[in-house]
């Protein structure tokens, strides 16, 4: 399996020969559908990520030594990153999960045109899962 | 109305978005602010700038002369008896606030009932709400139709408890564009006793605006609607309810005389003014209004149910959108669902085409919940927009529903 860096590195290539802001944007919703569905009852208040402004559930958890993160979302733009996300994170050691540095929505301009409080919130997703990957480590 | 001509007064209006022409739909949060606003405050701040009533230099008096000319005009602007019951406040939702406050100091006790819509605005709700709670008051909530309309029967039952102090209602809704028959709600108001409260912070330039004609006894408004800057607003009321309200805030500029023991309160419009106001804010309200007038409130209106009429029609042809609300009278915004994506989605893959519009509850959860949305995308026209700018918004939903269709 590939490392964090080596997936967030190809996530940044990919993005850097999509067209406009646009495309970019439209890209996002596009992969938001390769985001496994979670059903309505796993949607609940203890796992909704505080501080997004849009609605963000996510459940991390550790299997045979590997990170699996699935995460939802009511908005399709919001989704899309979260697969970026589970596509960097899922199948590594919690340790590697937790000590990364996710430069990818800065170097790709994803959260340089989403507003601030989305900017705010999406971090909080990041601080989320690595918080719950240390204590998964 | 030369369109172009207005156009070149706002110089945001040039700008560049994402690489896109501006296209500025987002009216009914804010109005952009045409270059004699600008030039207005700028020349305050360079000829004139100095804290008001409290000074005797002449830059003090330049400025109080300049604040009491605004009043006036305002007074003129809603044809209001007398320009002492003009009140400058932050906005629409301070002015609401001093309302409510006001009658749950003076006017509310147990029992007493308060009404308001079900299309409030939260500045028109939540005051009232602690009002309530402060007085031991009930809230009841006017019902509307699925089209957005007041059901007038519903309020005439809720007048006849005979227990209504005050109503307060929105005359345009800011999400579903609803006018309400204001005139006719205050009427009936005042048969059964109560006060008559509006909140135009959406209606003030779609129509010539006269309080005495209304028959309303407090009226909100915000500055930034119109033209003129942020932080600036207006609560008009009767003398008689304003005296009987009272200030609720008290400080600097609106007593009368100050003891270690009390405090005695001047006479309006000064004593609703505590603290320094927003003078900057208020010399550019008047130089909004004369530049509403100059350029005629018949075709501003005019111009802005020509665009709003276009957009109606675009998102009602529009495939995979929902209109919200089809009130009998609808100015200055319409708000749809769209079926495929979130409002969030929608409105931000509009941005990235330059497209500025709002998205969400707008501050409305309540309306969001009688109708069982999350929110809305909304679009607010204002009389610089064009039917040509809706095409564009038009062609962007086309582009949009294809990514969409790529999810579906």
């Amino acid at each position: 399996m590939d490392s964090i860096q080596a997936i967030q590195d190809e996530i940044i290539d990919e993005f850097s020969e999509i067209g406009d802001a646009f495309d970019q944007y439209s890209y996002l919703v596009e992969i938001s559908a390769m985001l496994d569905p979670m059903p309505d009852e796993k949607k609940d208040k203890e796992h909704l990520v505080e501080g997004c402004q849009s609605h963000v559930w996510l459940y991390v958890s550790c299997v045979d030594g590997a990170i699996d993160i699935e995460a939802d979302s009511d908005t399709y733009i919001v989704k899309g990153v979260l697969r970026l996300l589970e596509d960097m994170f899922n199948g590594q050691s919690p340790s590697d999960v937790a000590s990364a540095e996710v430069t990818f929505l800065n170097k790709t301009q994803i959260t340089a045109t989403f507003d601030a409080d989305r900017q705010k919130g999406i971090g909080y997703v990041i601080k989320d899962i690595q918080k719950q990957a240390a204590a998964l480590a | 109305m030369d369109i172009q001509r207005v156009r070149a007064d706002f110089p945001i209006l040039t700008s560049e978005i994402n690489g896109h022409e501006l296209v500025y739909l987002d009216n009914a949060a804010t109005m952009q602010m045409p270059e004699p606003v600008l030039n207005a405050v700028v020349e305050h701040y360079h000829t004139r700038h100095a804290n008001i009533h409290r000074g005797i230099h002449t830059l003090s008096e330049a400025s109080t002369h300049k604040v009491e000319e605004v009043r006036k005009q305002v007074q003129r602007f809603i044809n209001a008896p007398e320009a002492q019951t003009v009140i400058f406040t932050s906005g629409t939702t301070q002015s609401l606030n001093f309302a409510a406050s006001g009658f749950a100091r003076s006017v509310l006790k147990p029992g007493d009932t308060v009404l308001v819509t079900a299309m409030e605005h939260h500045s028109n709700l939540s005051p009232w709400q602690d009002a309530c709670a402060r007085t031991g008051a009930g809230l009841k909530i006017i019902p509307i139709t699925d089209d957005g309309d007041v059901e007038i029967g519903a309020y005439r039952k809720l007048l006849e408890q005979n227990s209504v102090r005050v109503v307060s209602v929105a005359w345009v809704s800011n999400v579903l564009g609803t006018v309400n028959p204001i005139d006719l709600m205050a009427s009936m108001a005042h048969d059964a006793g109560a006060a008559f409260v509006v909140d135009a912070a959406q209606g003030m330039k779609h129509e010539k605006i006269d309080v005495q004609k209304i028959g309303c006894d407090f009226l909100a408004c915000s500055g930034h609607k119109l033209g003129a800057p942020t932080g600036v607003g207006v609560l008009w009321g009767t003398r008689e309810w304003l005296e009987r309200l009272g200030p609720v805030q008290f400080g600097g500029g609106m007593v009368d005389h100050v003891t270690y023991e009390r405090t005695t309160v001047g006479d309006l419009p000064f004593a609703m003014e505590a603290g320094t106001s927003n003078i900057s804010g208020i010399v550019g309200l008047g130089a909004a209004l004369d530049y509403l007038e100059t350029i005629g409130i018949d075709d501003i209106a005019r111009q802005e149910a020509a665009v709003l009429a276009s957009a109606e029609q675009m998102l009602e042809e529009m495939p995979g959108v929902e209109v919200l609300g089809h009130p009998r009278n609808r100015v200055g915004c319409i708000s749809f669902v769209p079926q495929h994506l979130a409002c969030y989605d929608v409105a931000t893959l509009l941005d990235k085409l330059g497209i500025a519009v709002r998205s969400g509850h707008h501050c409305a959860e309540p309306l969001m919940g009688r109708y069982g949305v999350n929110g809305t995308v909304r679009i607010s026209p204002s009389f610089y927009n064009t039917t040509d700018e809706i095409e564009a918004v038009g062609q962007g939903l086309e582009k949009i529903s294809k990514v969409a269709g790529k999810i579906a």
